[in-house]
């Protein structure tokens, strides 16, 4: 073997300054090694719309719940362990045949992050976040959403303290359906309220 | 930036709107590692203390504003590129860490990882002198002049 040999690629420029982040604030012991591999853990195995789609489905199910997490949404979230990072709040806001919500960040990215995980892509865009404020009906049929116009269309402004967290309308034809059969049926889109539950196919459930 | 189509923000791969979250319950992950990490860093400071989530929503959204997504950025690019830009700004506020320190550190990653062998893990040094090549390709050495050869070959039979 040579005397010479091959390096390591580095990644980018700002690949190596996030690195430089961590280590000087490992270094200077302002955060403890391996915290931000632990919460990058929780956010790539533990979170995500599969935990906000237990919590739609039990309230469909359960009035009683139901009746929780309308009044105190922390609370009622949290029998099932999913907790804020940050103590934010959380408020749930319910589709009925009257009313649709649809949740924004028009500053940033907030979001519901322990019920629906990090939030897609579009989420984020500055399009996404300005339009739906000024033209929610527009935006939604570009989702495939057509809101008729006796429908009431609110749009929630998430911020650092409060998030929303939309309560889809149950979908006919699931009379009798458990909680598991039920959540099934909640797709991430319908808890922001740019999609809405999606409809059981005849004979469903086997 | 057009500000008008949430699709001309996303990644032109993309196309069809309604499709994107119909199909799928799933969270999107992360792109890159750096991502990750850059979003971890920023959640761990605050945990730790180093700034309320309060004050980050403000830098964070200072930062979109003056900012925004460039014509050649996909909107994840242009996302985190603000969130890192977003965490320099509250570490060097609140006194975590100055821009030259992480500049500094950021170069003696970069000198660290030339001067570590491939495939072995990379292990953070300040002792490395700066590389006055800093390209690592540079560094290999394909014979004496002669050209690049393939690793293997498999002959045609026919």
């Amino acid at each position: 073997m040579s005397d010479h040999h091959h390096g390591t690629t580095p990644p980018s420029d700002r690949a190596l300054r996030v690195r430089a982040m961590e280590q000087l604030l490992i270094e200077k012991g302002l955060i403890k090694e391996g915290a931000v591999d632990t919460i990058i853990d929780i956010f790539e195995h533990q979170l995500g719309p599969r935990n906000g789609a237990k919590v739609v489905a039990r309230a469909w199910a359960d009035p009683a719940y139901k009746a929780r997490l309308m009044t105190d949404a922390s609370a009622a979230i949290e029998e099932f362990g999913f907790a804020g990072f940050q103590g934010e709040y959380m408020v749930v806001c319910e589709n009925t045949p009257e009313v649709h919500n649809v949740v924004v960040c028009t500053l940033c990215s907030c979001y519901p992050w322990p019920v629906l995980g990090l939030p897609p892509t579009w989420y984020k865009t500055a399009p996404y976040r300005s339009r739906v404020v000024i033209e929610p009906r527009a935006v939604l049929e570009e989702f495939g959403l057509s809101i008729p116009d006796d429908v009431e269309v609110r749009v929630w402004d998430s911020n650092n303290e409060l998030r929303y967290l939309v309560l889809p309308m149950r979908p006919e034809g699931t009379e009798g359906w458990s909680e598991e059969q039920l959540a099934e049926l909640v797709t991430r889109d319908s808890m922001i309220g740019t999609g809405v539950a999606a409809v059981p196919a005849k004979g469903e459930p086997a | 930036m057009d500000t008008r189509s949430i699709i001309a923000a996303l990644d032109p791969c993309r196309s069809d709107l309604a499709a994107l979250g119909q199909a799928e319950i799933g969270a999107p992950g992360f792109g890159e590692p750096w991502h990750a990490q850059v979003f971890g860093i920023a959640m761990a400071a605050a945990q730790a203390g180093l700034f309320s989530w309060g004050d980050w929503v403000a830098t964070f959204s200072a930062e979109i504003r003056a900012n925004p997504q460039a014509s050649d950025e996909t909107s994840e690019e242009a996302y985190y590129r603000q969130w890192a830009a977003a965490l320099a700004t509250i570490l060097a506020a609140t006194g975590a860490a100055e821009g030259t320190e992480i500049e500094e550190a950021a170069e003696h990653w970069r000198r660290s990882y030339i001067a570590t062998e491939h495939g072995k893990p990379i292990r953070f040094r300040r002792d490395l002198p700066a590389m006055e090549d800093a390209h690592p390709h540079h560094h290999h050495h394909h014979g004496h002049g002669k050209p690049a050869e393939p690793v293997a070959v498999s002959t045609a039979t026919a």
